[in-house]
């Protein structure tokens, strides 16, 4: 049996390590991540104590069926991540073991303070892992929003501390639902402070800035892993924890409602492929966030997991396509996948994913998510994310139709030239993209284990028996 | 052979296309024409009682009179134009894709005909769309596929909104038990066809959802615009009948304000309809560009569709159905001869051509059959289809839907004698004397589909009993037929009859112009203008502003399409103005916003 502290120690103890045995930092990174992606198919479900103090007083990590398949997942990608750019990650080596203790501690935390402990971590190694990027103002800007997220944070778990006398979220959880007063400037500060790490509009100021330049290595890392860890943690804490009620709910989806919109508004007049998926990530976070809010965990989940892999391959495409042509100027980038198929058909599958359409899995996820949100009576969520769909599917496929399609607009079709050009990508990233691109077009055609999952995962939140899913086997469950 | 096995073979042989494709690209589009031909044969044999076949998951299958209908007429467009493939494969950027999606788009439309639930039947109509938008870009514009999928799934999801608030109020995806059950809330079924009705007019290219047809299909590979004028529009009218004749929209709209003897409701959609036909027939006639101008007539023709699929009785509804069949083979049949000269010419604009009766005479006499076909003239199938359609206007006493209808067929006179004299007759250009007639296996398929087009023009009974059945099944009095002869409401026609008076009329000026003396043959340039012989043969070319007199008259007419380009322009000056104020390099103004976000957010909880 292995203890999911071993998730987070074992980096910690290498990074440590790293910094003495220079020479060997990049094994001792890889072995170390490989330590973690082998380590998380064995850990059990439950709660483990931390240092022998028994929850609430000491600290504790949970497993369950929440967080396992993010464990696994972020764990396994990370590590894929770290392999594509194993040239490019030298420098960084210690901060990334720093970075993936970050992250499993932020998906295992059972502890309300231990949770801003693992932001904290988690932020300063983004923060310095994107100074690669040498956009070193915008990722000062980062620290500042960042530092300020953090905060006002710590300032709600405060205020709740004061409160209720406790940081253990299931003790915190137990004691908001008996208690009569809501501690509603808490909320709002632990909403603002974790909405700023989950992109929502206006909290976002530092996304731009920080992503439309991210190479095929930070892209993924903050745009998909970062992220979906957010999006999870901010699950965990409104969906687990804190509940919200009346006028709250309303205001908080509203916030959720504009980013969504916003988000694809934004996109449509990307011009940049970064830009765009940055603005769509933005988008997907805000929907992630109003179903949450909502109470629909299970479909937030399945958000979440399809927004992951989706945006890891897109944000890894699009870095190493940058980092080839030197640019990622949409226009300029007419028939690029002419002359590399493979990797063209992963990256369509997985945008076609992203719009959902059948075949794939995002179908899935869009149709589970009406049938959750017209389950619970929304007539006007439904509508919007729908024009939200719209609007992202319009630019995904201008995107599509000009990375796959050469020649002038009424160019007739025999008169048009190949592009001679090939784009150097190399095999590694072809065989993520499409080895992910596979997934989703497997679980697009039998996506019942995960939705299954998703069910499970969303039940540890707050149970619902009443949940209906779409599934390929059964149809209505 | 059951429906699943056809849809799920047609969707494996989609991939098996696309691998024979690689390998060589001629087998792949051999596949493609075996494909509809082998599923049609099936189609045939079996005849509608064909077996549904077991469920995979949720991929059930249903079989009904009315999807066997839609899929033996799409797979007779398929089959035929997937003649066509083989001969573009090296004109295509990417044939082996286009082999795929060719199919794919096949299985999708099979497969929504005959879906019993709601999700199979999205499911299955989004396939088709997004195959068939893959496509297009494959042709001249690439801003057409975009247009088309963006409208498309503005459809797709007014449609998706509507399958969901039926399964909301009734829990079910089931078509047959939701649809029965909307008559209980009438707030809800109001909406549900309100939306669905959007579908289908998006599908079909009613206006003001019609701009994306004349780019989709003008543009598409000469292969493809067939397909999407014949096959894939026609989903619409699949879309459309459900809604009217499935689902009890005339029970939901009993109590609703009405307007000459038509719930208003109905009316608008009539007088939409209306538009459609009008708004199609001008812009029309004002094409230059043959692949356009169909493309414009197809709207129109949609317009008959919707008029009679809405009026939802015994004349109209066959009518309907009888259209769709006839406008399917006879826009297939046009678009395949215009494909077939631009095969050999390279061009499909009616100014850059002229005189190619001389060199193609087949394919000018298919493009001929048809057009008179698509116009409503005997002895076509179009002919019985407009009759039809005429005699139910005529006893609902709408005058001013009839007096469009009228005014549509009068303006396809015009448009279709554009091409017919700009393109096919008219002044041989030099720089064509060398084209030759279209290859054999190009050949064979329009004269199938022109041979189709007027056997049912003469001996359209079987199909009208077998409409006459589809009717009964969606609870509509069935069309009925006398030996040869159509019953309508003010007497009968017999198409057989009037087909033999106009071949006696033909035989007797056939030997009137055989008895008189021959007339000498002489070249086009044999002759002389103005008392000068003419040396440059474009001179006598009058193609181009080939209608000017007429088109002058609404030359400044309102742009449909300025209205979308600013809908989308909004959308982007949004997205930059939302962009400039939160994505500001300075960190404050970003503070700045999460504070006054918190207060705003505070003051909410205050006040409420």
């Amino acid at each position: 049996m292995s203890q999911p502290i071993l998730l987070i120690a074992i980096p910690l103890g290498l990074a440590f390590l790293s910094i003495i045995l220079k020479k060997i930092k990049v094994p001792l990174l890889v072995l170390g991540l490989l330590f973690s992606s082998m380590l998380v198919f064995f850990i059990e479900k439950k709660s483990y104590i931390i240092g022998g103090f028994k929850p609430p007083f000491g600290i504790n990590l949970v497993v369950d069926d929440y967080n396992l398949y993010f464990i696994i997942i972020v764990n396994v990608l990370f590590l894929v991540l770290v392999l594509a750019n194993l040239s490019a990650v030298k420098p960084m080596a210690t901060v990334l073991l720093v970075a993936s203790a970050g992250l499993n501690g932020l998906l295992l935390t059972g502890d309300l303070f231990n949770l801003f402990v693992f932001i904290e971590i988690a932020s300063i190694a983004a923060f310095i892992l994107l100074t690669m990027d040498k956009q070193f103002l915008k990722v000062f800007h980062y620290i500042i929003i960042g530092t300020l997220a953090s905060s006002l944070y710590l300032l709600g778990i405060v205020i709740l501390y004061a409160q209720y006398g406790t940081l253990n979220m299931a003790d915190m959880s137990g004691l908001i639902d008996g208690g009569s007063i809501t501690p509603t400037i808490a909320y709002l500060l632990i909403f603002a402070g974790l909405a700023v790490e989950v992109k929502l509009l206006p909290f976002n100021g530092w996304v731009k800035g920080v992503l439309e330049t991210a190479s095929a290595f930070t892209g993924p890392l903050i745009g998909s892993l970062y992220a979906g860890v957010m999006l999870v943690v901010f699950g965990r804490v409104f969906g687990g924890v804190l509940n919200l009620s009346g006028t709250m709910v309303t205001s908080l989806t509203i916030i959720g409602v504009i980013t969504l919109l916003a988000g694809e508004f934004m996109a449509f007049q990307s011009k940049h492929l970064r830009q765009v998926w940055l603005n769509s990530s933005i988008a997907q976070s805000g929907l992630a966030v109003i179903l949450f809010l909502q109470g629909l965990h299970h479909v937030a989940v399945l958000v979440i997991v399809a927004n992951i892999i989706s945006k890891f391959v897109l944000y890894l495409v699009s870095g190493k396509i940058a980092a080839v042509i030197g640019h990622d100027k949409i226009a300029d980038l007419k028939g690029i996948f002419m002359n590399k198929k493979a990797l063209g058909i992963a990256f369509t599958i997985t945008s076609l994913s992203l719009i959902g359409l059948p075949l794939f899995f995002g179908f899935f996820v869009k149709i589970n998510i009406l049938i959750a949100l017209f389950q619970s009576s929304n007539m006007w969520i439904p509508a919007l994310v729908l024009i939200a769909a719209l609007i992202e599917s319009a630019y995904v496929i201008r995107l599509l139709v000009t990375m796959w399609q050469v020649g002038e607009e009424g160019e007739k079709p025999e008169t048009i030239e190949k592009p001679t050009f090939s784009l150097k990508v190399g095999f590694v990233t072809c065989a993520i993209s499409i080895i992910l691109g596979l997934m989703l077009l497997v679980s697009g055609v039998y996506p019942d284990l995960v939705i299954n999952q998703s069910v499970k995962a969303g039940n540890v939140l707050s149970v619902n028996d009443e949940i209906q899913v779409f599934t390929m086997e059964g149809g209505l469950e | 052979m059951t429906i699943t096995m056809i849809v799920v073979g047609l969707m494996a042989l989609s991939l098996v296309t696309y691998v024979v494709s690689k390998m060589s690209k001629g087998l792949g589009s051999v596949l493609t024409i075996l494909g509809p031909l082998v599923a049609l044969l099936f189609f045939l044999l079996e005849g509608s009682g064909i077996a549904s076949g077991s469920s995979i998951g949720i991929l059930q299958f249903g079989a009904t009179k009315l999807g066997w209908f839609f899929s033996v007429t799409m797979l007779i467009v398929y089959g035929c134009v997937a003649f066509f493939n083989p001969y573009w494969m090296k004109k295509l950027v990417h044939p082996s894709a286009y082999n795929m999606l060719y199919i794919l788009s096949l299985a999708g439309t099979i497969g929504m005909f005959f879906a019993v639930d709601f999700i199979v039947l999205f499911i299955f109509l989004e396939i088709a769309v997004f195959a068939s938008m893959f496509i297009i870009p494959f042709g001249k514009s690439r801003n057409a596929a975009v247009v088309y999928f963006a409208m498309s799934t503005f459809g797709s999801f007014a449609f998706l909104y509507a399958i969901f608030m039926m399964y909301g109020k009734f829990g079910s995806f089931d078509i047959s038990f939701v649809l029965g059950q909307l008559a209980t809330e009438p707030t809800t079924a109001i909406w549900v066809i309100i939306l669905m009705g959007i579908a289908a007019f998006v599908k079909l290219g009613i206006f003001p959802f019609h701009i994306w047809l004349p780019m989709a299909h003008g543009n598409a590979p000469d292969t493809f615009s067939p397909i999407l004028s014949g096959g894939l529009v026609k989903i619409g009218a699949f879309i459309a009948i459900m809604v009217v004749a499935i689902a009890p929209t005339y029970e939901v709209l009993k109590n609703s304000y009405e307007v000459m003897g038509l719930p208003i409701l109905i009316y608008i959609v009539l007088i939409i309809a209306a538009i459609s036909m009008v708004v199609g027939t001008l812009m029309a006639i004002k094409q230059d560009d043959a692949k356009k101008l169909i493309a414009y007539s197809s709207v129109a023709n949609a317009g008959y569709i919707i008029v009679g699929i809405a009026l939802n009785d015994q004349l109209s509804l066959s009518g309907a159905m009888m259209h769709i069949f006839a406008h399917a083979i006879a826009s297939a049949a046009a678009f395949l001869s215009i494909g077939a000269v631009s095969y050999r010419t390279g061009t499909t604009k009616i100014s850059e051509l002229g005189g190619m009766i001389q060199k193609m005479p087949i394919t000018y006499t298919v493009y001929l059959i048809s057009i008179i076909s698509m116009a409503g003239i005997p002895p076509m199938a179009g002919f019985i289809s407009k009759w039809l359609l005429f005699q139910s206007l005529a006893s609902h006493g709408l005058m001013f839907i009839g007096a469009a209808a009228f005014f549509g067929s009068v303006g396809s006179f015009l448009y279709v004698f554009r091409p017919l004299s700009g393109l096919f007759l008219g002044q041989l250009k030099p720089q064509h004397n060398h084209v030759k007639e279209a290859p054999i296996f190009m050949v064979v398929p329009m004269v199938i589909l022109s041979g189709i087009s007027l056997f049912f023009g003469v001996l359209p009974n079987g199909l009208l009993n077998f409409i006459g059945k589809i009717q009964v099944e969606l609870g509509v009095e069935g069309i009925t037929t006398v030996d040869t002869a159509i019953m309508g409401n003010n007497g009968l026609l017999d198409p057989t009859l009037v087909f033999i008076n106009f071949g006696l009329g033909f035989v007797k000026a056939f030997i009137i112009f055989m008895s008189l003396s021959k007339s000498r043959k002489v070249g086009l340039m044999d002759t002389y203008t103005a008392a000068e012989f003419v040396y440059d043969p474009n001179v006598y070319h009058y193609a181009k502003s080939y209608y000017a007199p007429i088109e002058r008259l609404y030359e400044k007419h309102p742009d449909i399409v300025a209205l979308y380009k600013g809908l989308v322009q909004r959308v982007v000056d949004l997205g930059r103005l939302l962009q400039f104020i939160f994505f500001k390099t300075k960190p404050g103004t970003t503070a700045l916003f999460i504070v006054l976000t918190i207060i705003l957010v505070l003051w909410g909880e205050k006040i409420w």
